[in-house]
This record gives structure tokens, C-alpha cells and sequence, in this order.
């Protein structure tokens, strides 16, 4: 039995569980200190809320780092995109997709843009982002000298909203039927090739666990207001991006690259293109970013976006992302985002000032991170 | 009609010229040796063939099948069925032996990677040259040795119809290298050109049909198998004749500089399993210890031991001029007055961003400081006079230390050592990648610091050396000292017998 137990834990990812883990334990800890008001439905889905603009950018931003790069635009970037979307719909009054079509492929050419500066010129990304840090925040400011109003309610209605129970039901049902039978293909896929499986009630425990938590998630949120649309929007998005990162050419060869760039050279990967890709990424979630600020503050002011960079750096540190490049999980620093956005969240409940919890989430973020090279070094 | 043919190429760097005109013919069925010192331009010449170099920044012709090819990048190599094994290694430490064997030319499942079918194509081209090594295994935990068959793999899954190995035994078992050399044969059968580059030459000579002898970016020689023999080809690669491979030896002093009484290791990850059990072993001044063993028989962990650079702990005693020792860390050890020259110079020796300068003088800045502030001039004529010493390849002091041979690094990182005027010299395969010339002045700069009474610990793979170099030899197998004789005492085929456990 004592084996098996072993087995189970080997073979499960250490670090989601801890990720996992730790999440739970700060909002129980702060539930019980704030007397209650954490592990409630409202405040869930508000936690939810806060989160998204960071997760999404974390997305992105795994990818850049893992690529050996970093992205320090990516606030200023959602600020000038967010102030130019919102001059586009409610200063000239062009039609709302239209516009927001517009500015995510302004998104990704300014990522692109980035990525070839990097590349081509060879000069470090931190550099060029720099540079875009402090030219999006000018071009921000004056786009958005005063405050831009938006008057459109679907937009507003995408940061408020929840999506219909039914259909929050329905999409967790859907999850959990695709991962059902993307495990047992899997399955079925090795053992035809001859290559080895896991026992099957250490997938079977995996599943059941998994499902559990995420069926008492939704069904706490759908007991006070309902799922956010936001919650579903940046599932969504990491989703997909991780898909991308794992399954494709593009998402292998950045991680290659990361890994050894000369490897990677030797191996035929263009490394021009990949470096150009990945930036141009981060360009267009950072748009998304851009639209969904401004959908949450009804308006688009000089101010948005200010340390975003920071944030979603932050998030992708804690959730194991290696500095060196080549190696970080998607999902992970989402995990991070999270982690911070509780902490922040548990705070505010517990009644701490917003200045004395930037210094605290600060020490975090150093205590975080030398947690995780002291179990590197064990290993 | 050859199936490649490199005609006059030539190929030159800012202040130095690698090839001066060179042509190689590779037929059908046919392995075709390449041997010369390091920089006689080996690797450059591949590096040609394999579009790393591209077309316009050589002269000359490569010729395929009697056509003219143009290889832009490295990718067009490939295209035209061309398989270079590089001897510098080339994996993503991150990702595991099955993600690195189809590096650039994934399995796909329409727009997506297909694992399974990566991780079976790994699996049967890995299981053709190893039983220990999994796809899954991440590169960053394996052995040097296992990375190079994982190199090999990635080739050889690939199509082709000429392919390059590049140095492929230099970190190989012996038991890996045979079955290794029995691939390239077949490989022979089905109708490849392979180009074979070693600095092994007996086993050069029992594999190659062709040998060709490059020094000084020029062809010298070329030799049909039947007609050569290893003066012969030494003769052309240094220009010379060698008359003694070994230099004599010199007696060693009777004073013990330092001894190891009872040392045990236990492995620091696996519990239980011992890396070296009781071990005694000393060393005198201006003796030679030579440790002979396989790999994993706790060679390189004795050495790091000494250097305080092993990870974890041990038990027993060890003795330093007279002294208790318990090393810390490297620092310590230095200063000493113990020196390691390890195994792995690109991991734990090179500064890769650094100049030549830089990486000779870095252990010693202490002695060119007068109150804090560096004298450089006084460094700049020390390491001039170890460049010369030691005779290293290099246009100057301000040369970047990645762009020199593999050899000449290497004595650059001995070179360093030196400087710290150490006592006892700890030197773990210092001659890997190291051509023949170069191996001997080596063995003379052993031999001339053992006769200035430093003691030696002198690890090696190569067996023929490890046997002419030293005073007394140590055969390690599996962390325990199986056998101690003197210089002479024992020949190749029973120390292997003995290495082996047998």
C-alpha cells in the first residue's frame, strides 16, 4: 500500500499539488481570520475577477520567459491598447468589434515589432521592452489625457457578468467528458505502442480528485451569483496558450530555444521566426488584457495598466517559470497569479492597508522564490 | 564517381586561415578517417559541409552525386540527406532523449505535436544502441556518456545518405563504443559515405577504408587502410616524428604529500548505494598516481572529493602534508594548494564569455593585486609566459576562449591551474578532444612538474596512457581499489580484465 502511495505521488506533478495546496490553505487561513468572508460565493468570484488581467498576461509571459526573454511593455502595452480601443468605439464612435478586431492585431504587430527589434538587431528584449515600456505609457496618458467614458453595456457586461448556470454546467460537464476521454485515449495510444502506463486507479484517483474540486468550485460560485465571464474567459486563454505550448511546433521550439539556443540552431529551428512569434503573442494577449481592463473599469483612464508587467512576472516566478529560460508551465503561473491576487484579496478581507500589503506581498514574492531554488537544490 | 566530393575549400576567420585549399572524395560504402591535430581544421571543414558555415562564406565546391550543392543553412544540409554528429554536444538539457531525437522534425498529428509517436521513434532507434537510456529521461540526467549516444540517435533516426561523426567515442564506455563502431559498419553496408573524425587512432585504423591527415588547414596525406600504420599518420600530424609516445620517468621522493585512509562515499541521491568504499590510497611528492577504472567506478568522485567540490559527505581520513584535511569547497582547496582540471571543461572549466587572458589569470588575481587594485601587466606576462609554456594555439591574450580548439582550451585551463603553483594536481581525463601533439607535451608538462615535486592523481579512460604516464597505477572498480602496481607491471589487456571485474 505504502508503495503505491508512493507511485501515486511520483507520478502526480509534485508542484500542482503544492500550487493546488497552497492556494487552499491561504484562503482557509484568511477565511478563519477575516471571519468568514473569503470562502463565500460573492468573494470567490470577485477574487476571480481580480485575477484575470494578470493570469492572462501570465499566459504569455510564461512563453517569453522560457524563451530566455523578458516583456517589461506588457502594461503600458494593455494601457495604450485599452485607451485606443476605447477613443475607437466611444470617442469616434466606430463599431465595437470592428474595433476590437482592430486593436488585437495592433496587439500582435507591436509584439511582433518587439520580437524582430530583439532579434534582427540583436539586442536584449529587456532593452527594447523598455523602450516600449515608457513610449505606451506616454502615447497612454495622452490618449487618455481625460478619462474616456465607454458607453457600451455588452462591454461593460463582460467584466460584471456570469454566464447562465445551465451553461456553467454545461461547460464543466464538457471539461470533464474531454478529460475523461483524452486520458483514456492516451491510455489506449501508449499500450498500443508498447510504451508504459500508469496503473490505472492512479489515473482513475487523479480524474476523481480533479473533478471533485472543480465541480465544488462551480458549483460554490453558482450558488451565489454564478460564474464570471471573466473566469471562463481566462480558463479559457490559458487553456488554449497551453495547448499552443506544448502541442505545437511553435510552443516546442520556444521552449528549445530557451533550453539551447544552439541546439535548437543545429536542429533546423528558425529561431528568427519562433522569436518574432512568441513577442507577437504577448502582443495580442496583452490587447485582450487592454479590452478587458477597460470593460472593467467602464472607461479607459491615463493610469491603466501601470505594473502589470510586474505582476505577471511575478505570477510566472512563483509558479516555477526559470529565470534562465526553458522551462516554466502555463498553468503554473496562472497557479501564481492566483496565489498573489488570494493574498491580496485575504488582505484587504483581514482589513491590512493597501501600502503595508504591497510591502508584504513583496517579501512574498523573495520568500516564494527562494523556497523554490532551496527544493531545486535538494533534488 | 564519389558520392561527396569537397573540392579546394577554403575557409577563413578575422586573423586566421582554416582551410587552405582542402578536397575530400567519400564514396558509396565507404568510411573515410579524418585525423589531424586540433585547429588543423576537422571541424571546420564539417562545419562547411554542414551548412553551419553557409554558402558564401567559404571558397570551393561541395559536390554531391557530381552536382554542385548550395547549402544556405543547416537545414538544406539535411535536405540533402547529410547527418552531422557534432563534437560539441547539442541538446536542450530540459527536455527529455525522445524530445531531442526529434528536435525540428516532430512527429505531427495535424497541427499538433504527436508524443506517442515521438516517444516510439525514439525508443526504437535508442534501443538499437542502449539498454539503459529511456526517451523519457531528461537530458540534464544523464551522463556525458549517455548524452553522446542520445546525439547519435537523433542521427541516425533521420534520413541519410552521407554522415559525419565527429569525435563519438570521446565520452563513450568501452563496451558503448563496440557496439557504436558495429552501427557505423552496417551503416558502410547500406551504401553511406561517412566521414569518421577521432583522435583514437588504433581505432581509426581497424574502422576506416580511407585516412586522410589534415595539419594546418592543409591535406598532408591520405592512406588506404591496408598501408598505413599509426607512426606513419603521426609522423604527418605534428610534422615530426614522435620517437617515444611516453617521456621517461623520473624517480618519485619518498615524502607522502597526501594519503587516504578508509574513505567512504555515499551516493548523495541514492541512499544506500556507496560510490567508493573504503578506499586507501597516497600519494607522495613528485610521484605519479595513475586511477584507472570504467566509468562509474568513482574516479572523477574521488578527485572532487579532493577539491572539496563533492556534494555530500564521507567518511574516513584524509591527510594533507602531514595535516588533517576535511575540504569544503574548491576555494579552500586552492588554496592549499590543490588544483583539478576536470573532465568537462565546458561545464566546469571554460568562461565561455571570456577572453584567453581572462580564463588563465582568473584563479590567481590575488597575486596581481597590490591593495585592492589589479596589476595588469604584471598578469599580462605571466600568462604570456604559460601561452608559451604550455605552448597554446591562440592569435593572442584578448582572443575569445570559445573560438580555439578544443585542445588548446584545454591547456588553457591547465595553464590556469598551474598558475596557483599547486602542490598536488588533480587531472580528470585532461587529454579528452586532445590531438596528438599536443597529448605529448602534456605528458612532458606532467612529467617536468612531478620532477619538480608536485604530486599527480592522474584519472584517465585511455587506458595506453594512464599505464605510460604514471610512477604506480590504481584500478578502481566499483569504488573500491582492485589492484596497485607499478609503471610496467601490467599490460593493457589485464588492466581492462581487472577494470572489468572480471
Amino acid at each position: 500500500m505504502k508503495q503505491q502511495i508512493v507511485h501515486l505521488w511520483k507520478s502526480s506533478n509534485k508542484r500542482t499539488l503544492f500550487m493546488v495546496g497552497l492556494v487552499l490553505l491561504i484562503w482557509i487561513v484568511f477565511n478563519w481570520l477575516s471571519g468568514g468572508y473569503i470562502l463565500r460565493a460573492e468573494n470567490l468570484a470577485n477574487l476571480f475577477r481580480q485575477v484575470t488581467v494578470v493570469a492572462i498576461l501570465a499566459t504569455a509571459m510564461t512563453l517569453i520567459i522560457v524563451a530566455g526573454h523578458i516583456d517589461l511593455s506588457v502594461g503600458s502595452a494593455l494601457g495604450m491598447m485599452g485607451a485606443l480601443a476605447a477613443a475607437l468605439i466611444a470617442k469616434m464612435g466606430l463599431d465595437p468589434v470592428l474595433s476590437i478586431m482592430l486593436i488585437l492585431c495592433l496587439g500582435f504587430g507591436v509584439g511582433c515589432m518587439h520580437g524582430a527589434l530583439t532579434f534582427y538587431l540583436n539586442m536584449p528584449a529587456f532593452v527594447v521592452t523598455l523602450g516600449g515600456l515608457i513610449a505606451y505609457r506616454g502615447i497612454t496618458q495622452y490618449v487618455a489625457r481625460e478619462s474616456i467614458p465607454l458607453r457600451t453595456p455588452w462591454i461593460k457586461a463582460i467584466a460584471q457578468n456570469t454566464i447562465p448556470d445551465w451553461l456553467a454546467v454545461a461547460l464543466l460537464v464538457l471539461v470533464l467528458a474531454v478529460l475523461l476521454i483524452s486520458i483514456l485515449k492516451m491510455r489506449a495510444d501508449h499500450k498500443k505502442a508498447g510504451l508504459g502506463v500508469d496503473p490505472l486507479w492512479i489515473d482513475v484517483t487523479k480524474y476523481i480528485a480533479t473533478a471533485a474540486v472543480m465541480a465544488l468550485l462551480v458549483g460554490l460560485l453558482i450558488s451565489g451569483n454564478g460564474v464570471p465571464i471573466e473566469f471562463v474567459l481566462f480558463l479559457s486563454i490559458a487553456f488554449i496558450v497551453s495547448l499552443i505550448a506544448k502541442f505545437t511546433r511553435f510552443g516546442h521550439y520556444v521552449y528549445a530555444i530557451g533550453g539551447n539556443k544552439q541546439a535548437a540552431f543545429y536542429s533546423g529551428i528558425s529561431i528568427a521566426r519562433n522569436t518574432v512569434l512568441v513577442f507577437g503573442l504577448m502582443g495580442l494577449l496583452s490587447a485582450v488584457a487592454g479590452i478587458v481592463t477597460i470593460a472593467e473599469l467602464n472607461a479607459a483612464a491615463p493610469d491603466i495598466g501601470e505594473l502589470k508587467e510586474l505582476e505577471a512576472i511575478g505570477a510566472c516566478v512563483i509558479g516555477g517559470t526559470s529565470l534562465m529560460g526553458g522551462s516554466g508551465v502555463i498553468g503554473m503561473s496562472v497557479m501564481g497569479a492566483l496565489i498573489m491576487a488570494s493574498i491580496k484579496n485575504g488582505m484587504s478581507m483581514v482589513g491590512i492597508v493597501a501600502q503595508t500589503q504591497k510591502v508584504i506581498l513583496g517579501a512574498l514574492l523573495v520568500v516564494a522564490v527562494a523556497l523554490d531554488q532551496w527544493s531545486r537544490r535538494r533534488k | 564517381m564519389p558520392l561527396l566530393s569537397l573540392q579546394a575549400i577554403v575557409k577563413e576567420f578575422p586573423g586566421v586561415r582554416a582551410l587552405s585549399g582542402v578536397t575530400l572524395d567519400v564514396a558509396a560504402g565507404q568510411i573515410h578517417a579524418l585525423v589531424g591535430e586540433n585547429g588543423a581544421g576537422k571541424s571546420t571543414l564539417i562545419k562547411v559541409l554542414g551548412g553551419v558555415y553557409p554558402f558564401g562564406s567559404y571558397e570551393g565546391q561541395i559536390r554531391i552525386d557530381d552536382k554542385e550543392a548550395r547549402f544556405h543553412s543547416v537545414r538544406d544540409s539535411e535536405h540533402a540527406q547529410v547527418q552531422i554528429i557534432h563534437q560539441e554536444l547539442s541538446l536542450v538539457n530540459e527536455m527529455t532523449a525522445a524530445e531531442n531525437i526529434c528536435l525540428g522534425d516532430e512527429p505531427m498529428r495535424g497541427v499538433f505535436i504527436d508524443f506517442t509517436a515521438m516517444r516510439l521513434r525514439a525508443k526504437t532507434v535508442l534501443d538499437k544502441l542502449s539498454d539503459t537510456i529511456s526517451p523519457d529521461a531528461k537530458i540534464v540526467d544523464l551522463t556525458i556518456g549517455q548524452q553522446q549516444i542520445v546525439e547519435i540517435a537523433k542521427a541516425l533516426s533521420k534520413k541519410a545518405r552521407i554522415m559525419v561523426f565527429d569525435e563519438p567515442t570521446a565520452a563513450l564506455p568501452e563496451k558503448d563504443v563496440e557496439v557504436l563502431l558495429a552501427l557505423i559498419r552496417q551503416l558502410r553496408g547500406q551504401g553511406l559515405g561517412i566521414i569518421y573524425i577521432s583522435h583514437k587512432l588504433n581505432e581509426v585504423i581497424a574502422l576506416a577504408d580511407v585516412i586522410t591527415v589534415l595539419r594546418n588547414g592543409e591535406r598532408i596525406s591520405q592512406f588506404v587502410k591496408s598501408s598505413v600504420s599509426i607512426p606513419d599518420m603521426v609522423r604527418d600530424m605534428v610534422g615530426r616524428s614522435l620517437d617515444a609516445m611516453y617521456p621517461a620517468l623520473s624517480a618519485p621522493q619518498q615524502q607522502t604529500l597526501v594519503s587516504l585512509k578508509n574513505v567512504s562515499l555515499p551516493h548523495p541521491e541514492h541512499p544506500g548505494k556507496m560510490i567508493i568504499r573504503d578506499l586507501s590510497l597516497s600519494c607522495a611528492n613528485g610521484e605519479i598516481v595513475g586511477i584507472a577504472g570504467l566509468l562509474g567506478a568513482g574516479r572523477t568522485a574521488l578527485l572532487s572529493l579532493l577539491f572539496g567540490a563533492f556534494r555530500g559527505g564521507y567518511t574516513g581520513e584524509i591527510l594533507y602534508c602531514g595535516r588533517p584535511y576535511r575540504p569544503t569547497a574548491p576555494a579552500d582547496a586552492i588554496g592549499r594548494g590543490i588544483s583539478l582540471v576536470s573532465e568537462d571543461r565546458k561545464r566546469y572549466g571554460l568562461i565561455g564569455t571570456a577572453d584567453v587572458h581572462e580564463n588563465l589569470q582568473i584563479s590567481s588575481l590575488r597575486r596581481y593585486c597590490t591593495h585592492g587594485v589589479l596589476n595588469n601587466a604584471k598578469s599580462i606576462a605571466e600568462c604570456r609566459d604559460y601561452v608559451g609554456k604550455l605552448a597554446i594555439k591562440t592569435p593572442s591574450l584578448d582572443f575569445p576562449i570559445l573560438n580555439l580548439s578544443g585542445g588548446n582550451q584545454q591547456k588553457v585551463i591547465v595553464g590556469r591551474f598551474l598558475m596557483t603553483a599547486p602542490r598536488l594536481l588533480l587531472l580528470d581525463d585532461p587529454t579528452r578532444g586532445v590531438d596528438v601533439g599536443a597529448k605529448y607535451e602534456l605528458y612532458r608538462l606532467i612529467q617536468q612538474l612531478a620532477m619538480q615535486g608536485m604530486g599527480i592523481l592522474f584519472v584517465s579512460s585511455e587506458l595506453p596512457e594512464v599505464l605510460g604516464v604514471s610512477h604506480r597505477i590504481v584500478v578502481l572498480h566499483d569504488g573500491r581499489i582492485a589492484a596497485e602496481f607499478r609503471h610496467g607491471e601490467k599490460t593493457d589487456e589485464e588492466v581492462l580484465a581487472i577494470a572489468a571485474g572480471v
